[in-house]
């Protein structure tokens, strides 16, 4: 369903999407709050558990 | 070579990381302890960041082909660690965000395995900090 190429793929010079995530001790995390201090890589992974 | 183990070369190159995960913030903890991880996971459970930064979905083949078994992912199980958790068909994304909020890179793994190297995201890094705001100041 969201497997085909093209389909708003983000792109060098498009605005990152901002969300707020869980960080790891469970308080809440705005991806803009890093990236304001410190140009952020941001990998998403698959979670081995 | 594994983030993880080149981290500071992603300090010195005036970054940090952040990685997104499926699990929940106590399973992200103890992954990122098991592991001593020096930068911070993010959970998303609802896998809302990976539709917000458009980062697919495979299919059977490109998660459990060969590169499935990759030697991290393969010490991984051997250890014993766990299992996936989530969802297996997704497929991995990197991208670097300037202190402007714009993407300044994006990869999308076309597999499991298919993921940038630590230098190609050094070098986004380092190309960064020489046009960064206030970095001119020699």
């Amino acid at each position: 369903m969201t497997t085909a190429a093209g389909d708003s793929r983000l792109s060098p010079g498009d605005a990152a999407p901002d969300l707020t995530l869980l960080g790891d001790e469970g308080g809440p995390v705005r991806l803009s709050d890093l990236w304001q201090q410190r140009p952020l890589v941001l990998l998403f992974v698959r979670h081995f558990g | 070579m594994r983030v993880r183990d080149e981290y500071d070369k992603f300090t010195a190159a005036g970054g940090q990381v952040a990685a997104v995960t499926m699990g929940k913030p106590e399973q992200s903890r103890k992954f990122r302890e098991f592991y001593r991880l020096p930068f911070v996971l993010l959970s998303d459970p609802q896998q809302a960041a990976y539709r917000a930064y458009h980062v697919p979905r495979g299919n059977l083949l490109s998660v459990a082909g060969p590169s499935m078994w990759a030697a991290g992912a393969q010490s991984l199980l051997k250890r014993g660690v766990g299992q996936i958790i989530g969802d297996p068909y997704q497929l991995p994304g990197s991208f670097v965000i300037d202190r402007t909020g714009k993407v300044a890179y994006a990869h999308y793994g076309r597999t499991s395995a298919d993921v940038p190297s630590n230098q190609e995201l050094i070098g986004v890094l380092n190309r960064l900090a020489t046009v960064a705001p206030g970095s001119n100041k020699s």
